[in-house]
Formats: C-alpha cells, structure tokens, sequence
C-alpha cells in the first residue's frame, strides 16, 4: 500500500508581468509504506511545492492526490494527525523556548507533556529546552523542527531537508534516528538535494527534476538501471579491442588502461565473447560502480561541478 | 486550538512588556493625580476666606435683602451665598469622573489592542509558523476563528487588568485627597455600560488588526494601512465629502463610546446604531481576511 500517490500533479505560479512558471508539469509518485523514502531533486526542481501540496498548503493547478488515502484537498483533516512534516526550514517561535513552543502545538492535539520531553530527549535538545529559539543554532532548530514533528507519533513522516545546517555529528544523529524511525514500522518521506544523505538513509528514492519525476525506485534499482552503468574491460590490447567493440557496434572508449564499454552490466558476456572471437582475452571484466550523483546528475541533467 | 492560541497570545513578550509599560504609565499618572488632588473645593475655604469675599460685603450690606425663613442669621445666609457663588477651582479628584477617564483610556487601549492583534498575526506570517500550524491544523476557518477569539479574549483581558489598575491607583486619591461624591446606583450602572462599550471597542480593533495582517502578511503594513485610513483617509472624506461623515469609523467608534452623537455633526443615527456599524465594520474586515487566507497559497 501506498502512504503518498501522486498522479499527474501539476502547479503553475502565474507571474506578474504574466506568463507562469511551471513549478510541477505532471509529477507522478508512488512512496510505499515503512522505511526511509528519498525526493531528491536539485534546488527549483519542486519538491518544497510537492510537500506544500500533500500539507494542503498550495493547491494544485492538476493532478491526484492521496496521503495516507486520503484527498488532501478535501479530506486532509482525517489523517494530519498521523502526519509529522517539516516544511523547508523549521518555523518556530524565536521568542518563546523549545519547550513552549513544543506545548502550543501540543495543545492543538491535546498531547500530554510527557511526550514533550519525550521528542526533546530524542532530538537531543532537553537541556537546552528552557533556552529561548532565537539563540539556538541552525542545528538545533533543525533537531527542534524535528521534535514538533515526532510529537504526534506520527505514522508518515514528510521532512523537507532534514539535514540541513547539521554538523557531521548531527547528520549522523538524525540518519540514525531516521533509520530507526523508518525501521520501525513509520514512514519516512525526506525531501533533499544532498545525494550523500539519501544514498546513506534511503530504501528507496525518486528523482525530481524541472517538475517530473525521472527516475523512482529501490536505491539499488535506480543505480543499476541507467545509462550511466556501464562496464570495464582490461584487455591487453587497448587499440584492438576498441577496433573490435566499434565494429561489432558497441560504443567504447578506452580510460585510465582500461576499456570502458558503453553497456549494461549484463551484457559482460557478450562483451567476452566478441573480444574472444576477436583473439583478446579479457583479464578482468566488472560492472562500473555507478553512484547516485553520477545518476542524478546524468536524470537532472545539472552540470558537474 | 483556541488553547493553543491563548497561550501563545499570553507567553508573547510583547503583550507582556507592552502591559508593563501602560502599568508603569498608569501608576504615574495615578501618582500625579494624588499629588495635585488638594481639598480646595468651595466646602473647604474657612469663613474667615469667606467674609473677604465681595460677594459676602455686598450680602453683608443689605443689598440682597433679608435672608428667608430657616436660613437662619443675615451672617449664616450670606456666608451661604458666598460659599456657593465662590468661583474657586476644584482641585479634589472627582470619582465620579471615572466614567469619563474608561473612555480617555480606552483611545490608547484601542490602538494596542490594535497593534497587538496585528503583530499576533503578522509575526506568524513573517516567522514563518503559519506553515508550522497548518501542519497540525488544515481548516483554516479553525484556525483564523480561534485566533480571533485568542485576540478579542487577550485584548479584553489586557483592558479589564489596566482599567482596574487605573481604578486602583486613583482609590487612594478619590479616598484621602478626594471625593466619592456623586457615586450612587446610577453612576455604577452607567460606569458598568461604558465600561462594556469600551472594552468592546478595545477588542474590535484588535480583531481589526489580526484582519489586516492576516490580509498582508505583515504586522507593519496592518499598521501603516490602518493609521493611515484614519489619520489620512477619514480626514479627507471629512473635507471633502462631509456627508458622509456619519458613515466614518472614527466618527461612528466616538459616539459609540461616548454614547453621544453630538460631537458628530451630520450622524443621523443613533449612537448604538454607530456601535453595530463598528462590528459589522470589522465582521465585514474579518471575513474578507478570512477570504483571502482560506483561498491564498501558503508559500
């Protein structure tokens, strides 16, 4: 079953001096229920208006909606208590302290306090829960931000850059914590541009990019089914067997005293054979290791920095 | 949700210092009155005073004839008509007045409340924690309502504190310095109908305020937009089309208080009728914010 269903989402902004830009042109997802899902996209790719749309936030210009089965256009008050997000940077009230913060939004859902000390504990953040926001760090806003959001103990979680302005620690922290959350039973929906994050927290992952998504799956799927996953030969003859593999119609090129070939891993075989025919023995053969930035890169078409 | 917003709208430092402030005001002011109250009334000048006076002499003379049955002696008679036709200021503090000060009072309570209301909301859009809410609660009619009742709630609360700290500190003047004279059933009714009036009024306008913010965005231009109507707007419409001067909120919002339309020329109605035109002003302001926030993206 699945906790988000997108079908065909569409948001255009109208400007002011006319025209409209294209925030979502038919944005098509499935998340599935339990463990950490990434929504990867460089910046302006829609993924923040993704979110908005799901929270009831913005609404859309087309398209179908369903969280947690319900329309969030028309019923998102039956399931917002099973829902936690965090919307881009975490808002809270720089003037009151973590805790009061916690406890105005804990009585909108009548919450008892003993959760309040129970997310500020999760979050790392009770001693500190009397200090007021406005003197917290980026990362402790961020930890904040993801305590009002565990508050509810909710089942789906929709995180917006979560890791945003966390030190290394605190990365590792928030995976961690993320992972657990994820791996026990909650879903996990973590919208970010930060590939090294998802490849570490996510099972599985959609890529976004100028309102569409361009690639969803298992992580390992979504690496193992693009162009960029190719394969490399040695082979004692460098010249040779690029001569071959072009006559037999196979792109090739040879890189670093290998032979690169422009084919799925799957295809080693008939790689092995051509070469052999040819009288080129292969000494080694393996699949490139393909690395969601490569992937992301080659789907979003951004160029590498 | 409306527990939610009560207690933000009271743990806000900024109702908190701003209560302070009109405290410290009013303690002063109450201070002022106690020193400058002085029993100096007509009653408190001595005959000795009295006998000074012209208006004794020419009595004394006999140029006022003989004094009338049961007003004893030509002495005590005309010591009666000096005393009464002595024209000496009367310093003492009249608590009788209190009416009158509620609805002095109730100009710069108005204003804060006013500015209160707008910050309430205009913070929120400017922080950022609209979206925060909207997470926990999607109807928005919910939320707009129980800010509403959080401002007209928070705004009373803060006028019925201030105005009863106003009484207190000049208790001590209307009891030791001054008069409770003229304090009878009527002036506590009457006080009690001014009083709901103008905390009335106080919580119009911070619902007047949240409308506006909510409407912009913004606590500054909610308060540029509505000084602005007032200072500016209203004015003008008063010079140049003073007909419709009976329609203004300014206009409408001091008769109501006052619950005199005299001041106003050209106010053909009553002065509870300005009062209903004052909410349905504001009703007409919040549900057109309502409006705009129902139906606006929340970016």
């Amino acid at each position: 079953m699945s906790v988000i269903e997108v079908r065909g989402l569409r948001k255009d902004y109208r400007r002011l001096r006319g025209g409209k830009t294209v925030a979502l042109s038919g944005l098509d997802l499935d998340v599935p229920a339990g463990g950490v899902y990434g929504f990867l996209g460089p910046n302006g790719s829609g993924k923040t208006t993704t979110v908005r749309c799901l929270l009831g936030l913005i609404s859309p210009t087309g398209g179908e909606m369903r969280l947690l089965g319900a329309d969030p256009r028309s019923d998102l008050r039956k399931v917002i208590a099973r829902v936690g997000a965090i919307v881009e940077t975490p808002a809270m009230f720089p003037g009151f302290s973590a805790r009061r913060n916690l406890e105005i939004l804990a009585r909108i859902e009548d919450i008892e306090k003993t959760r309040i000390d129970e997310v500020l504990e999760t979050v790392d953040l009770r001693d500190r829960a009397k200090d007021r926001v406005k003197n917290y760090s980026l990362g402790m806003k961020q930890r904040l931000g993801i305590a009002a959001a565990l508050l509810k103990d909710p089942e789906l979680l929709i995180l917006d850059e979560p890791a945003n302005g966390l030190d290394p620690a605190g990365i590792k922290e928030v995976r961690e914590l993320l992972r657990r959350l994820g791996g026990e039973g909650k879903t996990v929906f973590i919208s970010s541009h930060i590939l090294s994050e998802v490849r570490q927290t996510c099972d599985h992952v959609a890529i976004l990019a100028r309102g569409r998504c361009v690639a969803e799956g298992a992580v390992a799927d979504v690496l193992s089914s693009q162009r960029a996953a190719g394969i490399t030969a040695r082979v004692g003859d460098l010249p040779a067997a690029l001569t071959t593999l072009e006559g037999a119609g196979i792109e090739a090129r040879i890189e670093d005293d290998a032979l690169k070939v422009a084919l799925p891993p799957l295809e080693g075989a008939r790689v092995t054979k051509i070469l052999a025919d040819a009288g080129l023995y292969v000494s080694e053969l393996r699949p490139d290791e393909v690395d969601l930035e490569t992937v992301f890169l080659e789907l979003t078409g951004e160029p590498e920095s | 949700m409306i527990a939610a917003e009560l207690l933000r709208f009271r743990s806000r430092r900024l109702v908190k210092w701003m209560t302070i402030f009109a405290a410290l005001g009013i303690a002063f002011s109450g201070f002022l009155v106690f020193i400058n109250s002085r029993a100096e009334g007509p009653g408190a000048l001595s005959d000795d005073a009295i006998r000074e006076t012209p208006i004794y002499e020419d009595c004394a003379s006999g140029n006022f004839g003989d004094p009338p049955p049961g007003a004893g002696t030509l002495e005590e008679f005309c010591l009666d008509i000096a005393r009464q036709n002595s024209f000496i200021e009367d310093k003492r503090f009249q608590a009788s007045e209190m009416e009158g000060i509620i609805m002095g009072m109730t100009v710069p309570l108005a204003m804060l409340a006013l500015f209160l209301g707008a910050s309430f909301v205009g913070a929120e859009w400017q922080k950022g924690t609209m979206t925060t809410t909207l997470t926990w609660e999607n109807r928005r009619w919910v939320i707009f309502g129980a800010k509403a009742l959080a401002v007209i709630a928070g705004t009373v609360a803060l006028f019925v504190l201030l105005q009863g700290f106003l009484a207190l500190v000049l208790l001590p003047s209307a009891l030791f310095r001054g008069t409770t004279e003229g304090i009878d059933a009527t002036w506590w009714k009457d006080t009690a109908v001014t009083f709901a009036r103008c905390a009335a009024v106080t919580a119009i306008a911070g619902v007047v305020g949240m409308s506006l913010a909510s409407l912009g965005r913004n606590t500054a231009a909610a308060l540029g937009i509505a000084f602005g109507y007032m200072v500016v707007l209203e004015n003008l419409i008063r010079a140049l089309k003073p007909q419709w001067q009976q329609w203004l909120v300014v206009d409408n919002v001091g008769a109501f208080v006052t619950d005199d339309t005299s001041p106003f020329p050209g106010m053909l109605h009553s002065a509870a009728s300005a009062g209903v035109l004052v909410l349905a002003y504001s009703v007409a302001m919040a549900a057109i914010a309502y409006g705009f926030f129902r139906t606006r993206d929340v970016t």
